[in-house]
């Protein structure tokens, strides 16, 4: 009895001993990105994980700067990332030990999810797109449907073209984002007909015609899971919910 | 024991240097929180100031627009020098001149002689936050700080005159409370300083009362005036007790020694008027006592002493000089009329019955002045020779007066 109870107590001892410890960098002040942060913070304690602020097993890191950072150090432990707008733009898909969670789904999958929700048809789109953001857009817009139509300044180049098209996906470009730029395309969009959709949550106050609800629970369950497992599938895809 | 004037300066010192040190503190107070108001103040004009430009460049970026904004925004703003906004390689400056007078750093605001220079970065702002923000330039603006301290005194010093008339006003309050509470006391201090004098009288003291105008202090008059009215007859009754004896309710030799001795004879030796001194003894008194008890004795005595007070003047002085001997003094009498009064008193007390089988009976020896004595004043002489008197009549059979 006494030897088994000695035996139960180191393996308590080994258990506690094996939980990982995990850092949280969070370099995104803004509030989606604060309430993730809280609660994979709740879901690791859960979990038994150790949360510490140096000599961790396992970083997590809320953003891009953070990541960038970590690019450029030599530390060696496993990283999972999350609010990183164009992962692939940093070649984090190759990277070892760099696991994410997208934080806007890919152009494909809104787009299915936009024509499923208001019952339309496939049709190509048109991705008014920068000039600066032309390369790495076409790393997302890989799907011929998707017609990169370019400009320099404003998007308001763009009108002519657009009217060519149904269907207008916004890119998060920048430059395409300014405030002024993006009421000017929706308002356009709208005068002539057109569907603007998006794959960023928060562009819903715009009155744009379909835009991808981010799921934030299921966001910081992805982060949880990528510190426990290492997939093959580097980037987990963004956690939306259905319309 | 400190005084109440004492009390009233001390708190009244108290409260004008807590008022001098609350308006001091107060002043500091407001001086530093004007300049963090200014601060603001300037810092708020600023950011709208930035939004607004940023807004138009984004709408039409033409630099005669914006310039001619930012020359509409320092005419409308009568506090603004100035200002300057830089968004990358373009920067937009009016004046001019500001372009080459000043440069930012970062989020500051600077205090020059005549200028505040206020100057933070202007990020790019975007519909989504989940781009990140970048710096996009920096915005300057350049007020005037003559004006904007001139705003800020005014603000100042309104808020110490409004303080100030604040305190003013409370002090005139508690300063004319404490004056009717000072009247009221002082009123309250003359009131027991009359009560205190020897010849005082109740009923003007009782109309003093009424010009109190605080109920309290009334209160406490008519409190003091009852309560010195009831020692004024324990006194009264004290000083009886001391001087009457209970039982025959005569004087007793108290009033002798003390009020006679002390007021009566001086008066007798100035004026030298006739005076008698009767001492009367009960007969067989001891016997009486004895056969009867001492409750028949204290009756008989009790009767004597009322029979007496009924049947002297006013100005005769009964009192019960030993157990049972009575002396009285009888002014302005010689012995052969107060001889008289002596054998009313035995008159009056034979026909008592006191339901012992026979009349109660004295005997009495008088002497007076001039006759046995030459000189006034010499009262002590007088009972002795009354006594000496008494003493015969008790030899020669009892019930009797001697006058020689």
């Amino acid at each position: 009895m006494v030897r088994v109870a000695i035996l139960i107590l180191i393996l308590v001892f080994d258990v506690s001993a094996w939980a990982a410890d995990v850092c949280i960098v969070n370099s995104y002040p803004i509030p989606p990105a604060r309430e993730v942060e809280s609660r994979v913070r709740e879901l690791l304690k859960e979990h038994h994980y150790n949360i510490v602020n140096s000599n961790c097993n396992v970083k997590v890191l809320i953003g891009t700067p953070a990541v960038v950072k970590e690019l450029n150090g030599n530390d060696n432990c496993k990283r999972v990332y999350t609010f990183v707008l164009f992962p692939e733009r940093l070649g984090l898909q190759n990277r070892e030990n760099f696991y994410g969670v997208r934080v806007f789904p890919l152009p494909e999958r809104t787009y299915r999810r936009f024509l499923k929700s208001l019952c339309l048809k496939k049709k190509k789109v048109a991705v008014p797109i920068s000039y600066e953001m032309l390369s790495i857009a076409r790393i997302y817009l890989k799907n011929p449907y998707f017609v990169p139509i370019p400009f320099k300044n404003s998007p308001v180049e763009t009108f002519r073209e657009l009217l060519k098209y149904k269907y207008v996906y916004v890119f998060p470009d920048p430059k395409l984002l300014k405030l002024v730029n993006l009421v000017t395309l929706v308002n356009f969009c709208h005068d002539n007909g057109l569907l603007v959709f998006s794959g960023l949550t928060d562009l819903s106050r715009f009155n744009l015609d379909y835009v991808d609800k981010l799921d934030f629970e299921k966001l910081a369950e992805d982060i949880v899971f990528l510190v426990e497992n290492s997939p093959k599938e580097k980037i987990l895809p963004c956690p939306c919910r259905e319309r | 024991m400190k005084s109440f004037r004492r009390i009233l300066f001390l708190q009244h010192a108290i409260l004008i240097l807590g008022m001098f040190l609350f308006i001091v503190l107060s002043s500091i107070f407001s001086s530093k929180l004007s300049l963090e108001y200014e601060n603001k103040y300037v810092k708020q004009i600023s950011s709208i100031l930035a939004e607004n430009l940023k807004l138009i460049t984004e709408i039409y970026p033409n630099r005669y627009l914006i310039e001619e904004s930012m020359r509409r925004a320092v005419k409308d703003i009568p506090s603004l020098n100035g200002m300057c906004l830089s968004l990358g390689l373009e920067k937009y400056c009016y004046p001019e001149k500001l372009n080459l007078k000043y440069s930012c750093s970062g989020n500051e605001i600077l205090h020059n002689e005549n200028e505040i220079v206020v100057c933070f970065p202007v990020y790019e702002e975007y519909a989504s936050q989940f781009l990140e923000k970048k710096k996009e330039g920096y915005f300057l603006a350049v007020f005037n700080r003559n004006y904007v301290e001139q705003v800020r005194n005014y603000w100042f010093l309104d808020s110490l005159l409004i303080s100030v008339f604040f305190i003013a006003f409370a002090s005139l309050i508690i300063t004319s409370i404490w004056i009717d509470i000072s009247v009221d006391f002082n009123k309250l201090k003359k009131f027991i300083d009359d009560l205190k004098k020897p010849d005082r009288a109740f009923i003007p003291l009782e109309k003093q009362i009424e010009n109190f105008k605080i109920e309290e202090f009334k209160n406490v008059a008519q409190l003091i005036v009852k309560l010195a009215k009831e020692v004024s007859h324990l006194n009264e009754y004290i000083k009886e007790l001391a001087i009457t004896d209970p039982l025959t309710g005569l004087y007793n030799r108290n009033y002798l020694n003390i009020v006679l001795q002390k007021n009566f004879i001086p008066f007798w030796k100035r004026e030298k008027f006739p005076l008698t001194v009767a001492l009367l003894d009960i007969d067989n008194f001891k016997s009486l006592n004895d056969i009867y008890g001492h409750q028949k004795g204290d009756e008989v005595l009790r009767k004597l002493g009322q029979i007496i007070r009924n049947s002297i003047r006013e100005s005769d002085i009964p009192i019960r000089f030993g157990g049972e001997e009575i002396l009285i003094i009888f002014p302005s009498s010689k012995k052969e009329e107060a001889v008289k009064a002596v054998k009313r008193i035995r008159e009056n007390l034979v026909k008592e019955n006191f339901g012992i089988g026979r009349p109660v009976t004295f005997s009495s020896g008088l002497a007076d002045f001039p006759d046995d004595i030459t000189v006034p004043g010499e009262l002590e002489k007088l009972i002795k020779l009354a006594d000496e008197r008494l003493y015969i009549a008790k030899n020669r059979g009892k019930n009797r007066d001697i006058l020689d």
